[in-house]
């Protein structure tokens, strides 16, 4: 048995495998570096720099950036922690959306508006890539991190959305900008289940 | 360095250091303790030969997270006891376990004639219809031998917590044998 381990190990090597097996407080500190490079980036290309005053607004941002970081940490956590079993994930899931859903929806005015979001989308796609992607590099059990890796990247977009668009209808928000997110799971975590099938049967 | 005089915490460091000795020591080490634990749970030895696999496999990633001065032996087994409830997970079915029976019991618990065939079988199901942390509090300490202290740490419970479920699942069982010998009379 050691034998066939030891094959299995031989294939880990490259760039990839090198970074997967860095301490998770590196992985973090990358992922975080990714995420706050989008976003930044995203910024400059659009020519907008949010100016943050002590409001409703700012507190949502501030919840969401919170609720990305819990994602992130539970997208890469540990193998050597407990599992809180499929009960505890979903419970958590569930929270990190419900929370979301009124960080983003507290920088309403109270109107509805237009439900539309096909440039929010874009805007939140073009950041939740490039954290979805490093998360898949960084992720050493794909089928764990699936899920929340998709659930990190689509709050990463939902943010940007949030700092670059400036529209206050609630429709909007919730269509355009926390749709990101909805449409971060669906996508990203089909693709992220894919993978972790492909590499259950490795 | 003398690898049968090591702990496992020096080898688990030399290991990370790149000593592919410390390796191979630690898998000679633990992988029965693990392949026992996983064939117990699974009952299946080519499910239980590849949690063991997939185990030493997610320890070499992840082995750059062994913090010096932590115990190696809970890690392992926390990755091991996550891989086997995936396992379950997949196959969707409830697990039974097998068990060794050789009149070791706990002070709580009252002596059973374990003698009897049908005997083994009942007890056998009223372990397999506790809750899953009694279950798995019973089975570490009651079958598998371990400290309360050690099962507290795989399981990430306070040593108190666990001993409470290990004495609630014991009266559980008691009550399920009475309730079945009843049943069995009439």
């Amino acid at each position: 048995m050691f034998e066939a381990l030891q094959r299995r190990v031989q294939r880990e090597r490259g760039p990839h495998m090198w970074l997967r097996e860095r301490p998770t407080s590196q992985r973090l500190a990358l992922l975080g570096l990714v995420s706050v490079t989008s976003l930044v980036g995203v910024l400059l290309w659009r020519g907008v720099w949010p100016q943050l005053t002590a409001d409703a607004s700012t507190l949502g941002l501030a919840v969401l950036v919170l609720l990305l970081g819990l994602a992130m940490v539970a997208a890469l956590r540990p193998v050597g922690e407990k599992h809180g079993g499929t009960e505890g994930h979903g419970l958590v899931i569930a929270g990190l959306l419900l929370g979301s859903l009124g960080a983003v929806a507290i920088a309403s005015d109270g109107s509805w508006g237009g439900a539309s979001g096909m440039q929010c989308w874009m805007l939140g796609g073009f950041v939740a890539a490039p954290v979805f992607s490093t998360i898949l590099v960084l992720d050493r059990a794909p089928w764990r991190g699936g899920l929340f890796g998709a659930l990190a990247a689509g709050l990463a977009g939902t943010l940007a959305a949030q700092l670059v668009c400036p529209s206050p209808h609630l429709g909007h928000l919730v269509v355009g900008h926390y749709g990101v997110t909805l449409l971060s799971i669906g996508v990203l975590g089909a693709i992220a289940w894919g993978i972790a099938r492909y590499a259950r049967t490795r | 360095m003398d690898l049968s005089s090591a702990t496992d915490e020096e080898l688990m460091s030399a290991y990370v250091g790149g000593d592919a000795r410390a390796h191979r020591g630690l898998f000679d080490r633990l992988a029965p303790t693990l392949l026992h634990l996983a064939r117990r749970q699974l009952r299946d030895p080519v499910e239980a030969e590849d949690v063991v696999q997939r185990t030493f496999l997610a320890l070499h990633r992840a082995r750059h997270d062994f913090r010096p001065g932590a115990k190696l032996r809970p890690w392992v087994f926390t990755i091991a006891m996550n891989l086997v409830r995936d396992a379950f997970r997949r196959r969707k079915r409830q697990r039974e376990t097998t068990l060794d029976l050789d009149g070791r019991r706990d002070p709580s618990f009252e002596p059973m004639h374990l003698e009897r065939k049908q005997d083994a079988m009942l007890v056998r199901r009223a372990i397999a219809s506790l809750p899953e942390d009694q279950r798995q509090a019973i089975e570490m300490h009651w079958i598998e031998e371990r400290p309360f202290a050690e099962v507290a740490e795989v399981v990430g419970a306070s040593v108190s917590a666990v001993k409470v479920r290990a004495h609630r699942g014991y009266k559980k069982m008691r009550l399920w044998l009475e309730t079945e010998g009843q049943l069995r009379r009439t």
